[in-house]
């Protein structure tokens, strides 16, 4: 793990650092014209409502620590199902004809994106995305967490811990995301590249539903006889799957010879409690508030006009890279454990988001 | 004319035509299970493709997974008995758990903080059913709303209070008693399919013999004859709005002790399934035809699909896909056989 800088999240140090460049831009013109908030319009996706419901938490806080005004968060709801792109596109041109600065989008698909960031562009509003690259179109700045290295470590975590070779049920979400099919790939290179005798059986779940996913990790327990551990690429399926491993009488402990071991992604505060009763082996940091801080902290950049490029290592333990030809900030995605050994981090630590809740 | 009632003018008709009554008890019994060859093919299907198909606890699991869905199959099936519809019993199953957990779970797993008793909880799930059943009968009914599109409307509001309420969150560490229908198991058998089969049971045995169940055949057929008959129309198709939404509300509760969270997006696209699982089994959308056998039937075989495939290595991508066509060749059966006859 990266742990060199030293990865401390701290708002306090970050705000300063704002101040200093907000007041250094103070006397260039900008266009938001004297002393007025800049204005920040938001786009989101509702496919995860669980971690998009603790970001807008998150990004509410940010937005008077971070001296912004946010205009949405218009979100593509259930409702808009299967036209989520088509209502994105209308909401950046609705966003931007009330006159917002920046755009903070996550799109609900890479590519179908690309019309609204050519629009945005057209009209010089930067855009900075969060949790999805596009494939299409130009942004400032893609503020992310390598979703690859999420399936590799929870995979590789699961090979390492189990007695012995068999079988890893992957519980994926839903296809249709990069992030899903990232996860997804990731899990599988560790496993192919590093462990000969183990496989992987692979579930997808559509719209990421929490049933369907329980009932896919019900039926591996059923039908895999050499099943050491489930993957599942988010947290909310986690209960159910524990539950379905207690009637079937399949339930141990962490660290119990029989014990399936259990990896999900997210890293809510549910996860953390999980880990520490010994009911979960360990998630992914997948970091909701840096996600809205960060989203939020280069969308002002974009306004001031900041110049980052590729390679350029950040103040929080992560560094600039470029993904299909836009910038990103690939924030770290630490693994956390109750041992915090091999590099993961120790579930009580004060970085990760669980415990700044 | 109701097929049931013609069935009971033969009964009631001279001897000459008993051996053709017999006939037609069978056929009609025959159009009723018309899905049993079906889930006969798709069972040896399930054994070639994984051996582990056939285990009790394989078993378990397919009815398991559909014990939800069927408590709103019947509701949904009543409704349609009596010639309405209600799109909204996927807002009611996800809503109606939804505001019960939200009132008794404690304030770290995105309760109110109220921590109301358990029980209470449950009473405010069936309290939103009810509510929900009764505001939906009174306007279709009595108002005369368009029942497509007034529960179209109404399934997108509770949808959308269901996601804008908790701004998405998931309510989670619910109480035992509160997931009790979905988690616990009686002889090894999941509380859930007990309920959902004795829902079936009740409802199929209400139809046949209580005199409000005759009645609502009666609705779905012929409303003015019923009408004219003496058959209190109006309340009895309200009174099954309500009963339905119950029914969804309990199935939503199912759903939330199965995966012990209530999700935002618990129930949506449920309907879809729900009016698949009905029609293949024999209901009619016209109303006043089909039986609540025909209707579990319907069920048994959307699970078994749902578990064969998750068993099999068809790529996931495909499954829906394969989903459709199967619900497509099962439709087809009914009509070659004559469930969905005129």
């Amino acid at each position: 793990m990266k742990r060199q800088f030293g990865s401390r999240f701290r708002v306090p140090g970050l705000l300063a650092m704002v101040a200093v460049m907000a007041l250094a831009c103070g006397s260039s013109p900008s266009s938001s014209g004297g002393s007025s908030t800049p204005k920040i319009g938001v786009v989101l996706t509702y496919n995860l409502p669980g971690f998009w419901g603790n970001y807008l938490k998150y990004e509410s806080q940010y937005e008077s620590q971070l001296g912004v005004q946010l205009i949405g968060p218009k979100v593509a709801n259930v409702e808009a199902n299967g036209n989520e792109a088509a209502q994105q596109i209308i909401d950046v041109r609705s966003l931007i004809a009330q006159g917002v600065q920046a755009l903070i989008i996550n799109p609900a698909d890479s590519a179908a994106i690309g019309p609204a960031l050519d629009y945005a562009k057209s009209k010089n509003v930067p855009v900075v995305t969060v949790d999805v690259a596009p494939s299409q179109g130009s942004v400032y700045m893609i503020v992310r967490a390598d979703n690859n290295a999420y399936g590799s470590k929870s995979c590789d975590y699961i090979a390492s811990h189990a007695s012995g070779p068999g079988t890893i049920a992957m519980v994926e979400g839903d296809l249709t995301s990069l992030n899903a099919r990232d996860r997804a790939a990731g899990c599988q290179s560790v496993i192919q590249q590093k462990y000969p005798n183990f496989k992987v059986k692979s579930y997808e779940t559509k719209d990421w539903g929490t049933d369907p996913a329980v009932q896919n990790a019900t039926t591996a327990l059923t039908a895999i006889s050499d099943l050491r551990g489930v993957y599942v690429h988010w947290s909310v399926p986690e209960d159910g799957i524990i539950a379905a491993e207690k009637q079937k009488s399949k339930w141990a402990d962490v660290g119990a010879a029989n014990h399936i071991i259990l990896v999900g992604n997210d890293g809510s505060p549910h996860e953390c409690d999980l880990i520490r009763s010994k009911t979960l082996d360990a998630t992914i940091d997948q970091p909701a508030d840096k996600y809205a801080y960060y989203a939020i902290f280069y969308a002002k950049q974009a306004i001031t006009g900041t110049k980052y490029s590729a390679g350029q290592s950040t103040d929080h333990n992560s560094s600039i890279v470029t993904v299909q030809g836009n910038l990103e900030d690939a924030l770290a995605a630490p693994l956390v454990t109750l041992a915090g050994d091999n590099g993961s981090t120790q579930v009580n630590s004060t970085d990760l988001w669980c415990n700044n809740h | 004319m109701t097929v049931e009632q013609a069935v009971e003018r033969k009964a009631a008709s001279p001897a000459p035509a008993a051996s053709r009554d017999f006939r037609l008890v069978v056929l009609n019994w025959f159009r009723e299970l018309t899905l049993v060859p079906v889930i006969v093919v798709l069972m040896i299907a399930g054994a070639v493709v994984n051996p582990v198909f056939f285990t009790p606890s394989n078993l378990i699991n397919v009815a398991e997974g559909g014990a939800a869905l069927g408590m709103v199959v019947v509701a949904e099936s009543l409704i349609l008995l009596t010639g309405k519809f209600d799109i909204s019993l996927q807002g009611t199953f996800g809503l109606a758990p939804l505001l019960g957990a939200w009132l008794i779970a404690p304030k770290a797993s995105e309760g109110l903080g109220t921590e109301w008793n358990p029980w209470l909880g449950l009473v405010v799930v069936l309290a939103v059913g009810l509510a929900v059943g009764t505001f939906n009968g009174l306007l279709v009914i009595k108002a005369n709303f368009n029942a497509f599109i007034f529960t179209l409307a109404m399934s997108i509001l509770l949808t959308g209070l269901q996601l804008g309420w908790l701004g998405g969150q998931t309510v989670y560490n619910l109480p035992e008693a509160f997931i009790y229908l979905g988690a616990e198991s009686w002889f090894g058998i999941p509380v859930s399919v007990w309920v959902t089969i004795a829902s079936f049971a009740v409802a199929a045995l209400f139809l046949r013999y209580h005199r409000i169940g005759r009645a609502m055949y009666a609705i779905g057929g012929n409303l003015e004859a019923a009408r004219a008959a003496g058959i209190q129309v109006d309340r009895v198709r309200i009174g099954v709005f309500m009963v339905a939404s119950v029914l969804a509300a309990v199935g939503g509760l199912m759903q939330a002790g199965r995966v012990t969270a209530v999700t935002a997006g618990q129930g949506s696209n449920l309907i879809f399934g729900v009016f698949a699982a009905a029609v293949i089994g024999g209901i009619s959308l016209e109303g006043g035809r089909g039986r609540m056998v025909g209707a579990l039937t319907g069920v048994i075989l959307l699970s078994l699909v749902t578990n064969i495939l998750t068993l099999s290595n068809i790529s996931s991508t495909w499954i829906d896909a394969v989903d459709g066509a199967i619900i497509l060749i099962a439709l087809g059966l009914a009509k070659l056989i004559g469930t969905e006859r005129a």
